[in-house]
C-alpha cells in the first residue's frame, strides 16, 4: 500500500494504520454476548421486496428492534410474551403471533412504498421519513433509464435544484451546481462522496455500477460534510452484493447512432459568391477573377466548381456502444459484487472518442456476530482523442468559417486549403484536415480502494472504521503532423506531453448509536473523525521542429527546439471532526443537530480550523390523531433547517508569501528570474454559507401523489474572492474573505401515479426558480470582470447582479441614409452598426458598455412520463429552461467579415440602401477602408430558454415464461431516442445550453464561440439476468 | 459490557488523534519564500533577471485579436493606421477615443509597477546581503542595473499617465496598498535622477553585448530625461545642458557605431551591437518577437511562420512625406508593397499599399521560425539627433557637432545637408528628421507630448499639437486631454485614492 510508505511523511496516516491493526485485533479477540433469551427470527417484505428499518415490537412491552437492510430481524422474546407488532410510516401494521407464525415465510405489509426508501446521508443512512433536511434521491433504475456514458448524464434533470448542465457535445462536459452559485474564485461544484471517499473523481465511474445517488442541498443535510459541504453534496453509492441470494449474472448493452440535431445556417457557394462580389463592390475593390487566379477551384466562367458543407464533413453520425457485465450474489457470510465494462463513446467532431474500460469488486463479509468487513476496488483506465486545441481556429469553427468554394481534397489527394488568391479570405486549415492530422489524446487510469471495518458493540452502539485511497495519473499527447499545416510551416510541427499524478488516501472513524427509549424517545447519533491528505505532481514538456511528421509525441527529443519543461507539485491536508443527533419524538417530531469541527491546511496559520453547525425540525403533521385517519393526506411532514456550511476548494499555498519564477533573455538565451509570486494573507479562512431551508413533503390518496416542496435562502459570506488591489502594488490581486452572494429559491417535485391497473401511468415533474444577487464585492466593491473575453470582456460580476451578468454595447440597428450627418460624428456612415451612446459624450467607446442581458436561467425543469402496458413500457421525458440568455460571439464574426470567412445565412438581410430596417451592417471586405464596427453588442445575445425532448425510450420485457425456457431470469430489450427535438428562439449555434469554456470557468455558461454540437441519439439496449 | 467500554477506549483514540496542527502545516514544494530566498550571487542575479521579464512584456503583451501593447504610442500618432478593424483597442487610439478600459493603458500601468515592485525586491533584498553571500562589486553592479530599469519604468509611467503613485518599497501584505499619486516632477527628482545617478556610479560596464543594462545605457537614458524634463510638462530648460552631455558622453564613448544602411537596422545580426544601447531582448526559441508578424499585412502568405496581422500600417499621408530622393521612403528600405512569398517565391502585392519594412526580419523569413529580432529601445540616432536638438536650445544655436549628427542621418537618407540654419530653422530640421528617422519606434509619440508640436504631414511643418487634425478623414482632432493618457478604470476602482486624468 504505497498511501504510507515513507516518502510520503506522513506520521498521521501511519499512526491511523497502526491503530487500525490495533482495533482489529482487539475485536478479532472480543467474544460475543451471550443470548439468554428466546429468540425468534425473520424477514419483513413489501411487494417490491424486503423492507429495512421496520419496527418490530413486542406488544406489551418496549422491547422493539429495526429489521436490517434485507428485512431480517431478530427478537427475544420475554416470557409469556409473543405477539409481535410489525409496522411501517405509511403502511398497514400488523399483528404476529410468534407462538403459531411460520417465519420462513416472510411477514408482508401493505400501503405505500415511497417512504420505505432509505436516504444515504453522509457517516450513515436513514428512512426517508425521519430525514429533516432537503434531500433527493434517485436509484439505479432512473440510472440506468436513460442510457448515457456517464452518471452524471443519468442525474440531469432528475433533482430539482440540482443544476446540471451539458457544456458541449464532449463526453462527460458538464456543468454541475446546486442551488445556484455561492463563490466566486473557490469552487461552486457539489462535494461528491462516492462510497464514502470525499471528494472522490466522479467522471470516470461506470454509470451502471450505481446502486444510488442521494443529493444533500440544504445546510442540516450537508453540514455532517462542513467544511466542504456549501455546494451541495452528491452522495453516489455503488452496487453491493445481497446475503443469502445466488449469484446472478447480468448483462446489459446500449448501442447508439449519433447524428448532428440540426445544423447552423450559413451560405452555400452560389449565396456566398453572390455576397462576396456585394462586399467587393462595397468596400470598393475589383472582384478578382477567380477562374483564372484559381482554376482548381473555380470554372473558367468564374463560378464555383464545389459546394463543400462543411458541416455535414465536419460532423459525420458516429456509433457508440456500452457493455457491462456483473455478477452479484452472496452466501450467509458474504456478499458481493463484480462488474466489468466497456464504453466507447463517439462524439460528434470527427475522429474523437472517449472509450473507458472499468472494473469493480465490491465485497461485504460478516466476520462474526458482531464484525463486519468489506472491501471496494476499481480500477478505470480511459482513453480520450479530442479536437481541442487543434489550431488557432480549431476544428468546430472551421466547420462554420470554412468557404464552401473548398473542397475537402481535390481530386489530385490534396487538402482542400490555403488558395494564394483566396488567402485574404480564409484562415488556414480545413476542419477534416486538422482533424484527421491533428492529435489530441489523453491516457487516464484512476485506482480506487475502500475497506471498512464495523464492529456492532451493541445492538444499540456500533464503529466504523474506514481507509481509502485514490490514484488518478493521466497523460495528455499532443501533436500535429505535417499535413495540417500549411504555408511551409513543416519546420513547426510540434508535440507536447503532459502528465498528472494525483493521489488521495482518506482515514474516516465512527461511531452511531441508535436506540429507542420508552417506546417513543428515538436517538439516532454519530461521532466521528477524519483524516485526508491530496498529493498532486505535475509535469510536462513540448518541443518544435521536427524533420518529419512520423513521430507525433513519441520522440520527443527527435525535435530541434525544446520548450523548457515544467513541474508543479502540492499538497493538501484536512483534518475534522464530526458529530451529528437525530431526535424524533412518538414519530411526530423529528430534530437534527449537526456540527462538523473541520480543519484544512489551505488555510491561513491562525485560521485552519471552523466549526461549521447546523440544526432541523420537522413536524411529521400526518401523524397528528386529526390526519392520522384522513383519506386525502397519507403523509405531511413540515421541515425547517438552518445552518452554516463552509468552502475550502482553492488552491494551496494562497497564505504564505512566496515567489514567482519567470526568465530573461540575454545573448538570446533563456536565464531565469525570480518575482514576486503570492502577497500573504494569514487572515485567510473558510468561505462561509448560512442557508435557511423550510420544505414539506406531501403524499396524496395514499401515496397515489408525492410533492416535495421546498424554499431556500442561502447567503455566503466571507467569499473566498480574488480582490483587486491597487496594481501599483506589483500584484493584481490578493485571495481574501471579502464579498457576499445570496441564492434563494423554490423548488418543487411531484410524482403522481396517474393510472393503476393494467396499464400503469405515473408522471414525475419537477421545478426550480433559483435567484441570485451579489451582495458586496472587494474592499470598494469594484466591478470584477471573471471571463472569458473575446473581443472584450464577456462577463461582469457587479453587486446587485446576479452572477452570470452579459456585458457589451447596445445596439439600435444599423445608421440609416437619413442619419448620415449623425452618424458621421461617430465616424461612421449609414449602413455601419449602430451602437447606442449610452453616456452622450460623443464617442463610442468602453464607457458605452452595460449589462445586456443574464445567462442563467430563472427556471428549469423536467417532465417524465413512464407507462407500462403487460410487457411494454415507455417514457418521455421532456426538460425546460426559462429565462438564460446565450452570447453568441461567433455571430460577430461571422455576419461581419464578409471575404474572410463564410458568413450566416442572416447576412442575406445586410443593410442596403433599400434595406434599411436591419441589424446586419452593409457586407464589406474586413479591410473594408472604412472599418467596421468590431464590437460585441445586444445584437448577438439571443433569448436561450429551451424546451428539449431529452429521451423518449420503448421497452419490452420478455415473459417469464420465454426467459426461463433460454436460462434467463429476464429479459428486457429497448429502442430509445435522446434530443429528439429542441424548442428554442437560440438559431445561430447547436444549442443554447451550452459553453465554448470548460466549466472550471465558472461564469462562461451561455457563451457560445464554435461549441461541439451534441448529438440526436438513437439507442438500442438490451439487458439480461442469468440465474 | 467490559468489552465494550474497552474498545469504546480504543476507538475513541482512534478519532482523537492528536497533533493535528502540525499535519496541517503547509510548505509549498514548488516555490521560495522571500525569508528563505537571496542568499546567493545566483539568487541575487535571478531577482535582477525578474525585472527584465518585464521589459520584454511591455514590447510583447498583447489581448485576444491583433492587440499589441505597444500600439498604445504609435496608434495615436496621426502616422499609423491598420489593415484590420477588429481590436477596439487599436480603434479607440487611431481615433483619439481612448477610454480608461482600454487594454493598453491598463498593461502599461500594470507591467512597468509589475517591473517596478520585481526592483524594489531585488534592490531591498540585495542591499541587506551580507559579503559573505555577494561580493560588493557584483551587489553594486546588481543594484544598478535594478536602478536604472525602475527609473526606466517610470520614466514611462510619467510620460504616459502624468503623476503616479510612487512606491519605493517592497509589497508585502495586503494592506496599506491604496496610495495617492506624487506629483510628475516629484517622481522625477526623488527617484528617476537619483536612481539613474547612483546607477552610473554602480560599476556597471560602459557596454553589454548580452542585453543587460550598461553604463552606456545608463547615460543615454540620463540624456532622455534631462531632454524631457525640459520639455513639457515640467519646462525646466536648464537641462538641456545636462542632455547635451549625457548625450555627448554616450556618442563619444566610441562603444557604439551608426548603421551603414537601414538593412544593419533590421538585421538580427546587430541585436544589442553598432547603434543598440538599450533593447528589449528576444530570441525565436524563447521568446519571440511580435513586430515582424504584425507589420506584416494581413494573411498574405509572404512569412511562413508569420501570417501577419497588418495591424499596424503607415498612415498614407505620412509615408507620401518622405521627400522624393528620401532613401527610407522607398520600397524595402522603411516600407514594402509586395513581396515575394517564402513558399512558392510568387510576388505578392498587398491589396492595402504600403507597410511598415523596418520590422521585416529575414531570418525570420528564410527559416520559417518566429522572430527572434530584439525590440530597439535606445540607439545611437536618437541620441544624437537628441543631442543636436539639447545643444541648439542649450547655447542658442548649433554647433559643428549638431551639424555631424542630423547630416549624418540625412546623408544615410541620401538627403542633402544641411548648413546655415537659425536656431529655430534648426529645432524644425531635428524635429523632422526625428519623425521620419524613428517613426514605429515608440519615440514619436513622447516627442510629440514633449514638445506639444505635430507633424503635419500634409504641409510638412510643425503645428501645435493641442487642434492638430490628423489626416485619417476622420475628424481626429488632438484634444488637450490627449496629452496624457486615462489612469486604467480597474485602477481606480481598486485605489479610490487615485484621481483620474482631466477629460477621461
Amino acid at each position: 500500500m504505497r498511501l504510507f510508505s515513507r516518502e510520503y511523511n506522513n506520521p498521521i496516516g501511519k499512526r491511523a494504520f497502526r491503530s487500525f491493526v490495533v482495533v482489529l485485533f482487539c475485536l478479532l479477540a472480543g467474544i460475543g454476548q451471550a443470548l439468554a433469551q428466546q429468540a425468534v427470527s425473520g424477514v419483513v417484505k413489501d411487494s417490491d421486496g424486503p423492507l429495512a428499518s421496520a419496527s418490530i415490537k413486542i406488544k406489551g412491552t418496549t422491547v422493539g428492534t429495526l429489521s436490517d437492510k434485507n428485512g431480517a430481524f431478530k427478537i427475544n422474546l420475554p416470557a409469556g410474551k409473543t405477539i409481535l407488532v410489525v409496522s411501517y410510516v405509511g403502511y398497514e401494521g400488523v399483528e404476529v403471533d410468534a407462538a403459531s407464525y411460520n417465519f420462513s415465510s416472510p411477514i408482508i405489509l401493505k400501503g405505500s412504498s415511497v417512504l420505505k426508501d432509505v436516504v444515504v446521508i453522509g457517516y450513515g443512512s436513514q428512512r426517508k421519513a425521519d430525514v429533516t433536511g432537503a434531500v433527493g434521491s434517485i436509484n439505479s433504475k432512473i440510472i440506468t433509464e436513460r442510457p448515457s456514458a456517464d452518471a452524471i448524464g443519468a442525474l440531469q434533470g432528475q433533482i430539482p435544484g440540482l443544476n446540471i448542465t451539458q457544456n458541449s457535445g464532449k463526453t462527460g462536459d458538464y456543468r454541475i451546481n446546486i442551488r445556484g452559485f455561492n463563490s466566486i474564485n473557490a469552487s461552486n461544484n457539489p462535494l461528491f462522496v462516492i462510497d464514502g471517499v470525499i471528494g472522490a473523481d466522479y467522471t470516470a465511474i461506470n454509470p451502471n455500477d450505481i446502486d444510488k445517488i442521494d443529493v444533500l442541498k440544504d445546510a442540516s443535510a450537508s453540514a455532517i460534510y462542513g467544511a466542504r459541504g456549501s455546494g451541495g453534496v452528491i452522495i453516489i453509492t455503488t452496487k453491493q452484493g445481497s446475503y443469502n441470494k445466488p449469484a446472478t449474472l447480468s448483462y446489459n448493452f446500449v448501442g447508439g447512432y449519433n447524428s448532428l440535431q440540426r445544423k447552423i445556417p450559413v451560405l452555400n457557394s452560389t449565396q456566398y459568391q453572390a455576397m462576396e462580389k456585394q462586399a467587393y463592390a462595397n468596400s470598393g475593390v475589383p472582384y478578382p477573377n477567380f477562374g483564372v487566379l484559381e482554376p482548381d477551384l473555380f470554372n473558367p466562367d468564374n463560378t464555383p466548381k464545389y459546394n463543400t458543407d462543411w458541416q455535414k464533413e465536419t460532423y459525420k453520425p458516429t456509433f457508440s456502444q456500452n457493455h457491462n457485465l456483473s455478477v452479484n450474489g452472496g452466501n450467509e457470510a458474504s456478499k458481493y459484487n463484480l462488474a466489468v465494462g466497456y464504453q466507447d463513446d463517439r462524439p460528434l467532431s470527427l475522429f474523437t472518442y472517449n472509450k473507458k474500460f472499468s472494473a469493480r469488486i465490491n465485497v461485504d463479509t460478516r466476520i462474526n456476530k458482531w464484525l463486519n468487513a468489506g472491501l471496494n476496488v476499481s480500477g478505470i483506465y480511459n482513453r480520450v482523442r479530442t479536437n481541442d486545441g487543434l489550431g488557432g481556429y480549431g476544428v468546430e469553427r472551421m466547420a462554420l468559417e470554412g468557404l464552401p468554394y473548398i473542397p475537402v481534397k481535390l481530386p489530385n489527394g490534396k487538402w482542400g486549403a490555403d488558395y494564394m488568391h483566396l488567402l485574404g479570405e480564409t484562415p488556414p486549415g480545413n476542419s477534416v484536415s486538422n482533424a484527421t492530422n491533428g492529435f489530441n489524446l489523453t491516457h487516464r487510469t484512476l485506482l480506487f480502494a475502500n475497506t471498512y471495518l464495523e464492529a456492532v458493540f451493541s445492538p444499540s452502539l456500533s464503529f466504523k472504521t474506514s481507509l481509502s485511497g485514490q490514484i488518478n495519473s493521466s497523460k495528455n499527447n499532443l501533436a500535429y503532423s505535417g499535413d495540417l499545416l500549411e504555408r511551409g510551416q513543416y519546420n513547426n510541427l510540434s508535440a507536447s506531453v503532459n502528465t498528472e499524478q494525483n493521489q488521495y488516501w482518506q482515514s474516516s472513524s465512527y461511531f452511531t448509536y441508535k436506540k429507542t427509549f420508552n417506546d417513543i424517545h428515538n436517538i439516532n447519533a454519530t461521532l466521528g473523525a477524519e483524516w485526508s491528505q491530496t498529493s498532486n505532481e505535475t509535469v510536462g514538456t513540448s518541443v518544435s521542429g521536427f524533420d518529419g511528421s512520423y513521430y507525433l509525441f513519441n520522440n520527443l527529443g527527435a525535435a530541434n527546439v525544446a520548450n523548457p519543461p515544467s513541474s508543479s507539485a502540492y499538497k493538501k491536508q484536512t483534518n475534522s471532526y464530526f458529530g451529528r443527533v437525530v431526535y424524533s419524538l412518538a414519530d411526530k417530531y423529528l430534530f437534527t443537530a449537526t456540527g462538523r469541527y473541520d480543519g484544512a491546511s489551505v488555510f491561513g496559520e491562525n485560521h485552519k480550523f471552523a466549526f461549521f453547525p447546523s440544526a432541523a425540525i420537522a413536524w411529521r403533521v400526518s401523524q397528528e390523531n386529526f390526519l392520522k385517519n384522513s383519506n386525502v393526506i397519507s403523509n405531511l411532514k413540515l421541515r425547517l433547517s438552518y445552518g452554516s456550511t463552509g468552502n475550502s476548494s482553492i488552491d494551496p499555498y494562497r497564505s504564505l508569501s512566496t515567489l514567482a519564477t519567470n526568465f530573461a533573455i540575454f545573448s538570446g538565451t533563456r536565464t531565469a528570474g525570480v518575482v514576486q509570486g503570492v502577497i500573504a494573507n494569514p487572515d485567510l479562512k473558510w468561505e462561509q454559507t448560512n442557508q435557511l431551508d423550510l420544505g414539506m413533503d406531501l403524499d396524496l390518496f395514499k401515496g397515489r401523489i408525492n410533492i416535495v416542496a421546498d424554499v431556500y435562502n442561502k447567503v455566503t459570506d466571507n467569499l473566498l474572492l480574488n480582490a483587486p488591489v491597487p496594481l501599483s502594488s506589483g500584484y493584481d490581486n490578493v485571495l481574501k474573505n471579502i464579498g457576499s452572494v445570496r441564492n434563494r429559491g423554490v423548488e418543487l417535485g411531484i410524482t403522481s401515479n396517474n393510472l393503476n391497473g393494467n396499464l400503469t401511468w405515473s408522471t414525475t415533474f419537477n421545478i426550480a426558480f433559483n435567484e441570485n444577487k451579489v451582495l458586496a464585492l472587494g474592499t470598494n466593491n469594484e466591478d470584477i470582470f471573471p471571463g472569458p473575453s473575446v473581443l472584450d470582456q464577456i462577463g461582469i460580476l457587479r453587486v446587485g447582479e446576479p452572477v452570470g451578468s452579459l456585458w457589451g454595447y447596445v445596439q439600435n440597428g444599423t445608421w440609416s441614409s437619413k442619419e448620415a450627418t449623425e452618424a458621421a460624428t461617430y465616424g461612421k456612415r449609414p449602413g455601419d452598426i449602430k451602437i447606442a451612446d449610452l453616456n452622450n459624450d460623443g464617442a463610442i467607446n468602453s464607457k458605452d458598455q452595460t449589462i445586456l442581458a443574464h445567462s442563467y436561467p430563472s427556471y428549469t425543469g423536467e417532465l417524465v412520463n413512464r407507462f407500462q402496458y403487460k410487457n411494454f413500457d415507455f417514457s418521455l421525458d421532456i426538460a425546460f429552461s426559462q429565462g438564460n440568455h446565450v452570447f453568441n460571439i461567433g455571430t460577430l464574426i461571422q455576419e461581419q467579415r464578409e471575404g474572410y470567412a463564410n458568413a450566416f445565412t442572416t447576412v442575406l438581410n445586410a443593410w442596403t440602401p433599400d434595406n434599411q430596417n436591419t441589424s446586419v451592417g452593409y457586407v464589406r471586405l474586413y479591410n473594408d477602408p472604412h472599418g467596421s464596427t468590431l464590437a460585441q453588442t445586444s445584437r448577438y445575445i439571443s433569448d436561450g430558454s429551451f424546451i428539449r425532448g431529452r429521451n423518449m425510450t420503448l421497452g419490452y420485457t420478455f415473459p417469464q415464461v420465454i426467459a426461463n425456457r433460454i436460462s434467463m431470469s429476464s429479459l428486457r430489450i429497448y429502442a430509445g431516442l435522446q434530443n429528439f427535438f429542441l424548442l428554442t428562439k437560440y438559431k445561430t449555434g447547436f444549442d443554447p445550453e451550452s459553453s465554448s469554456w470548460a466549466p472550471s470557468l465558472p461564469f462562461s455558461y451561455g457563451i457560445d464561440l464554435y461549441g461541439q454540437p451534441r448529438p440526436r441519439i438513437i439507442n438500442l439496449g438490451l439487458s439480461m439476468n442469468l440465474k | 459490557m467490559k468489552r465494550i467500554i474497552k474498545l469504546s477506549i480504543i476507538a475513541i483514540a482512534i478519532l482523537s488523534l492528536s497533533s493535528c496542527k502540525k499535519f496541517l502545516e503547509e510548505t509549498p514544494p514548488s516555490a521560495y519564500t522571500p525569508a528563505s530566498y537571496y542568499a546567493s550571487f545566483a539568487q541575487a542575479q535571478n531577482a535582477v533577471n525578474g525585472i527584465y521579464a518585464s521589459v520584454i512584456a511591455l514590447y510583447s503583451q498583447g489581448g485576444n485579436f491583433d492587440d499589441l501593447g505597444l500600439l498604445l504610442l504609435e496608434m495615436p500618432t496621426g502616422q499609423a493606421n491598420t489593415d484590420i478593424n477588429q481590436s477596439p483597442n487599436n480603434q479607440e487610439l487611431l481615433h483619439l477615443s481612448t477610454s480608461s478600459a482600454n487594454l493598453y493603458v491598463r498593461q502599461w500601468w500594470r507591467t512597468s509597477y509589475q517591473g517596478i515592485d520585481a526592483a524594489n525586491l531585488a534592490i531591498t533584498n540585495i542591499e541587506a546581503m551580507s559579503t559573505t553571500a555577494i561580493s560588493a562589486t557584483q551587489k553594486s553592479q546588481l543594484i544598478g542595473q535594478a536602478q536604472f530599469l525602475r527609473a526606466w519604468f517610470y520614466f514611462n509611467l510619467v510620460r504616459i499617465y502624468g503623476d503616479v503613485p510612487l512606491l519605493t518599497t517592497i509589497t508585502s501584505g495586503a494592506t496599506g496598498l491604496q496610495v495617492p499619486r506624487n506629483t510628475t516632477s516629484d517622481i522625477y527628482t526623488k527617484l528617476i535622477l537619483p536612481d539613474l545617478l547612483a546607477a552610473e556610479k554602480s560599476g556597471l560596464p560602459f557596454f553589454d553585448k548580452t542585453g543587460r543594462v550598461s553604463l552606456g545605457a545608463i547615460k543615454a537614458l540620463l540624456a532622455k530625461v534631462y531632454e524631457t524634463m525640459a520639455g513639457y510638462p515640467l519646462q525646466q530648460t536648464a537641462n538641456y545642458a545636462l542632455a547635451k552631455q549625457k548625450a555627448l558622453e554616450v556618442i563619444n564613448s566610441g562603444n557604439y557605431t551608426s548603421y551603414t544602411s537601414y538593412d544593419q537596422f533590421r538585421d538580427p545580426a546587430n541585436d544589442n551591437l553598432k547603434e543598440n544601447i538599450f533593447m528589449a531582448q528576444f530570441a525565436s526559441t524563447v521568446k519571440s518577437s511580435p513586430m515582424f508578424n504584425w507589420t506584416l499585412p494581413l494573411f498574405t502568405a509572404v512569412s511562413g511562420a508569420n501570417s501577419g496581422t497588418g495591424a499596424l500600417t503607415p498612415d498614407v499621408t505620412f509615408y507620401k512625406s518622405f521627400p522624393a530622393g528620401d532613401k527610407r521612403g522607398q520600397e524595402n528600405q522603411y516600407f514594402f508593397s509586395h513581396y515575394a512569398s517564402q513558399a512558392t517565391g510568387a510576388d505578392i502585392v498587398f491589396a492595402t499599399g504600403q507597410h511598415i519594412f523596418k520590422y521585416f526580419d529575414n531570418v525570420s523569413y528564410t527559416n520559417n521560425a518566429p522572430s527572434g529580432k530584439c525590440y530597439p529601445i535606445i540607439r545611437l540616432t536618437d541620441i544624437k539627433l537628441l543631442y543636436a536638438e539639447a545643444q541648439n536650445e542649450a547655447d542658442g544655436a548649433p554647433d559643428a557637432n549638431s551639424y555631424t549628427y542630423i547630416n549624418e542621418v540625412r546623408t544615410r537618407a541620401n538627403l542633402g545637408p544641411l548648413a546655415g540654419l537659425s536656431k529655430a530653422q534648426f529645432r524644425q530640421a531635428v524635429w523632422n528628421e526625428r519623425t521620419h528617422e524613428l517613426c514605429y519606434e515608440n519615440i514619436t509619440w513622447f516627442d510629440m507630448v514633449r514638445t506639444r508640436m505635430a507633424y503635419d504631414a500634409k504641409n510638412n511643418v510643425f503645428v501645435p499639437l493641442v487642434g492638430y487634425v490628423f489626416p485619417n478623414g476622420q475628424n481626429t482632432t488632438f484634444a488637450a486631454k490627449n496629452l496624457l493618457f486615462p489612469i486604467p478604470q480597474t485602477e481606480i476602482q481598486a485605489n479610490p485614492k487615485l484621481t483620474q486624468n482631466p477629460g477621461y
